[in-house]
């Protein structure tokens, strides 16, 4: 039951990140078009400190999946937090767009609300940041594993099967 | 030596994944309650609701109008008020305004803000901006030059109260209502600018109101 879960928080962790980059860098383009600033101009480097963290992950997940030993993807405990830091970014940006109750959504005319959003982007970096980090981490663990202690393991795991 | 490496990777792994559950659980159940908070109705009471005022006032405006249009008077200067007056009178009867406000309904803090926004847009901008505002200028007729100086410090003294509110109400999105007080306080805000608004409103159709008062006793006077 856990496996499947997990498998499922993983999948739905993967597809949610870049759908997510995409959702952040709407705003921004908007949040920069609003405060005249240039996003490929002098303001490059602000744009890349938002998408960064955002790129990173994604750059990871790729990694995991082309890698032999399974850490990442076995972690419950990483998969289940990495798909709550998708939730929470889901509803950062949802609130954004469409939360008229805070009413500082109407003032600027973008129908969106840029002060909420722009507190948000810290608490966002700091999330994904420590994600990948930790994700680097189990990456290096999974590849300190003996191979021989895994086999030991299989191998025994099968002649009780057999035995049995 | 390898499997210490390990287990210690391992460890610091699951801390930091450990500090982000514990992040990322404060931020969800934060804005959960924050989106909660926000949405809350302000309930006010038929007494505080000062529309009942607000209707009275626009059916006496309606009746002065209606007097005025059987007098037969035909002078230019007042046929010109008449024409700017029946077009405030349709604006502050439009939609969002105090007039389609029910007793008894909860407000939210969003109908509060739309009601104070379409007096900046539809009673400030259209009924004062465009119609008028030409009493306080070098043109003004002279039928009216005596009440101007008032009309303007009130129109003045009602936009800086209305901006004011409406820059306080928007208040309800600094993020997290930490504390108790801090809730309760930008409810009481809130409700207070509600009060304001619809006091505006009020005092904008108290000068419509006198407007259409001697605009009847003038044509009254001229038909005389």
């Amino acid at each position: 039951m856990i496996k499947i879960l997990n498998k499922m928080l993983y999948i739905l962790k993967n597809l949610m990140l870049p759908l997510l980059m995409i959702t952040t860098i709407y705003i921004i383009i908007f949040m920069f078009q609003r405060l005249d600033k240039e996003i490929f101009g002098k303001n490059f480097m602000e744009f890349l400190s938002v998408i960064a963290p955002f790129l990173l992950l994604i750059i990871l997940c790729i990694v995991n999946s082309f890698l032999d030993h399974e850490t990442v993807k076995n972690s419950f405990f990483y998969n289940f937090t990495s798909f709550l830091v998708m939730i929470t970014i889901t509803i950062f940006c949802y609130r954004a767009l469409m939360d008229q109750n805070m009413l500082l959504w109407h003032k600027y005319g973008y129908k969106i609300n840029f002060n909420y959003f722009s507190d948000q982007i810290a608490p966002m970096k700091v999330m994904l940041y420590v994600l990948s980090f930790s994700n680097i981490m189990l990456i290096i663990e999974g590849y300190l594993k003996d191979k021989k202690e895994d086999n030991k393991k299989f191998n025994k795991g099968k002649k009780i099967e057999l035995s049995e | 030596m390898k499997k210490f490496i390990r287990e210690y990777l391992r460890v610091i792994a699951y801390t930091a994944t450990g500090l982000v559950f514990v992040i990322t659980s404060f931020y969800l159940l934060m804005n959960y309650y924050h989106s909660e908070e926000v949405k809350k109705p302000l309930y006010i009471s038929a007494n505080d609701i000062d529309y009942v005022e607000y209707n009275e006032k626009l059916e006496e405006i309606s009746d002065n109008l209606k007097k005025y249009d059987n007098s037969g008077n035909r002078d230019t200067n007042l046929r010109t008020m008449y024409s700017k007056l029946i077009s405030c009178h349709t604006v502050m009867q439009g939609d969002n305004t105090l007039a389609k406000m029910k007793v008894d309904t909860p407000f939210k803090p969003i109908d509060v803000y739309r009601l104070g926004s379409s007096f900046q847009s539809d009673v400030l901008n259209i009924c004062w901006a465009m119609h008028l505002s030409y009493l306080i200028g070098d043109k003004a007729p002279e039928e009216f030059k005596d009440v101007a100086p008032y009309i303007s410090s009130s129109v003045k003294s009602i936009t800086n109260q209305i901006s004011f509110s409406l820059d306080e109400i928007q208040n309800n999105s600094s993020y997290f209502y930490t504390t108790n007080i801090t809730s309760s306080t930008i409810r009481n805000y809130l409700k207070s600018d509600y009060n304001i608004i619809a006091n505006s409103y009020n005092e904008f159709a108290d000068i419509v109101l006198g407007l259409s008062n001697s605009l009847v006793e003038k044509a009254g006077a001229q038909n005389d």
